[in-house]
């Protein structure tokens, strides 16, 4: 890679209690690149992405985002600090838990930016068409409510939603996993879209056939380790 | 799906409360509800409305007709000093009423805080607000009561205090575990992660439920508080003569059971007719809003 990476991970380990989920791990993922991360249950899949999206701090080693630490310790607590606010973004693997099921659409969709900045209801509603068309769901109502929603179309909302911070790389946990082939065949595009406007990509998933098709590379996990390269 | 393993994955099982809207719908869609709330509306209409139409002033005392029974002139009778039976229940009825929602707002206002707080803080914040919290629920809340009133003195006003003073705890631990539990809810992960700081965050996505699940419990609570204040304003620690309150009628009632036994029922009627209703659009209220229990 000859630009700096956009997220990586520095021999970082993570234990639950008596049990370690993650073990002595590297990564690092470039701008634009889709990375896929594929194993069993219980091999650390997720505990590696939560640590890549900077949710929650490693035992040992080092989260670097955009280069810089992400954790610094302050009064004896160390507190995420990311490059920017919404700097990683995260898509969930059950759609309708991700959406807040007493907004509409249109205010999850631009919460991200609500949060940077002083919006007005009028424009964020623009900015939520704008998204929606982006995704492929321009007809749909600004007002609908998750609960009037098809899993595939929230899916879909909740993608848009992460990439409305603009953010330099999405972090999806199973994110095609509660989706028929249908739906994964018009999510799929989506994410290859995103990647080729540079942001990275980083995919957890049991379908080893479908992270090769769509990925860059997919690194295979057991037991808490990250496993040799595989070249897609 | 290695996050049930760990139990804290990108994934989330938690189920979530139901949107407002629907709770709502639900609730008004229930013939018990829906009885509740017309009584609690007509008695509410009633004492508000009512002292502008009663013909008598509550505190006016007629000494020619003490202790007579109802007649067209006075519905319900009159007092030991003349004074207009219905006029009372209907003054005292709408002081009962403020005081019931003046305790429950200002203790469910006050729980809603310290517990979404302690959730949100944690540390050593969450241990202090939580221990509180484990005090005055470790005291019997009548006895807390008493204990407040004794040093505050008789009198409405402090009535209020003491009871809200004493019924917040249940609401700030149930307010706290709405909020801890929903911290690694995907909608709050993703709004910190966009730049929400923890207060925003909690405030946007978790203090609604947190409030929709207070208030429902608050709705079931809201006969037990009319009881306490009626029974210790009929104890002489709330209202104080020359007002009305359904607890003062009752006690003033108990001297002259046997000459004029009507002045017991108008109160007594009246406590249980809203009791009944608080109970029923209670109950109603926490079936609605229970996702498991949605029909």
């Amino acid at each position: 890679m000859g630009e700096p990476p956009v997220i990586e991970v520095v021999g970082v380990s993570r234990r639950y209690a008596a049990t370690p989920a993650l073990l002595e791990t590297d990564l690092a993922v470039g701008p634009g690149e889709i990375v896929g991360i594929s194993g069993p249950s219980g091999s650390g899949k997720s505990t590696l992405l939560r640590l890549l999206a900077a949710i929650e701090p490693p035992d040992t080693g080092e989260v670097l985002l955009g280069g810089a630490p992400a954790w610094i310790r302050r009064y004896g607590r160390r507190r995420r600090r990311p490059p920017r606010p919404g700097y990683v973004m995260p898509v969930f693997q059950n759609p309708f838990s991700s959406l807040d099921v007493r907004w509409p659409i249109w205010r999850s969709l631009t919460e991200p930016v609500a949060v940077t900045r002083r919006v007005s209801r009028a424009e964020r509603r623009t900015l939520a068409g704008e998204r929606l068309e982006a995704v492929g769901l321009g007809g749909l109502p600004l007002d609908a409510m998750p609960s009037e929603l098809s899993i595939g179309q929230c899916q879909r909302v909740a993608i848009a939603r992460a990439l409305a911070a603009a953010p330099a790389a999405v972090v999806a946990d199973e994110p095609t996993s509660a989706l028929d082939v249908t739906t994964v065949a018009g999510i799929l595009p989506l994410f290859q879209r995103v990647a080729a406007d540079g942001t990275a990509l980083v995919l957890v998933s049991h379908d080893e056939n479908m992270l090769r098709a769509l990925c860059d590379r997919v690194h295979p996990m057991a037991a808490g380790r990250l496993g040799e390269m595989l070249v897609c | 799906m290695t996050s049930i393993l760990t139990g804290r994955g990108l994934t989330s099982t938690e189920p979530t409360a139901p949107p407002a809207r629907g709770v709502l719908s639900r609730l008004l869609r229930r013939r018990d509800a829906r009885a509740g709330l017309v009584i609690l509306t007509l008695v509410v209409v009633a004492v508000v409305a009512g002292p502008w139409f009663a013909p008598h002033e509550p505190d006016a005392a007629e000494f020619g007709r003490v202790l007579s029974g109802p007649s067209a002139s006075h519905w319900l009778g009159t007092d030991q000093f003349g004074r207009d039976q219905l006029a009372r229940l209907l003054d005292g009825g709408r002081r009962s009423l403020e005081a019931t929602a003046l305790v429950l707002a200002i203790s469910v206002a006050a729980g809603l805080v310290v517990g979404t707080v302690a959730g949100v803080a944690g540390g050593l914040v969450d241990v202090v607000a939580m221990r509180a919290v484990d005090l005055a629920l470790a005291v019997p809340g009548v006895v807390l009561t008493l204990a407040l009133l004794g040093a505050l003195g008789p009198g409405f006003g402090n009535l209020v205090i003491a009871l809200a003073a004493t019924t917040w705890p249940p609401y700030a631990r149930l307010a706290r575990g709405h909020v801890r539990a929903g911290r690694d809810r995907p909608d709050v992960v993703t709004a910190r992660l966009a730049g929400a700081s923890r207060p925003r965050a909690a405030a946007a996505h978790l203090l609604p439920g947190a409030a929709a699940h207070v208030l429902v419990v608050a709705a079931l609570d809201v006969g037990q508080t009319i009881m306490a204040i009626t029974g210790l304003s009929f104890l002489g620690l709330g209202a104080q003569p020359p007002h009305a309150e359904w607890g003062v009628m009752l006690a003033d009632s108990r001297l002259y059971l046997t000459e004029a036994s009507w002045l017991l029922l108008a109160p007594s009627a009246a406590i249980v007719v809203v009791i009944l209703a608080a109970v029923l659009l209670g109950e109603a209220a926490a079936e609605a809003s229970d996702p498991r229990r949605v029909r």
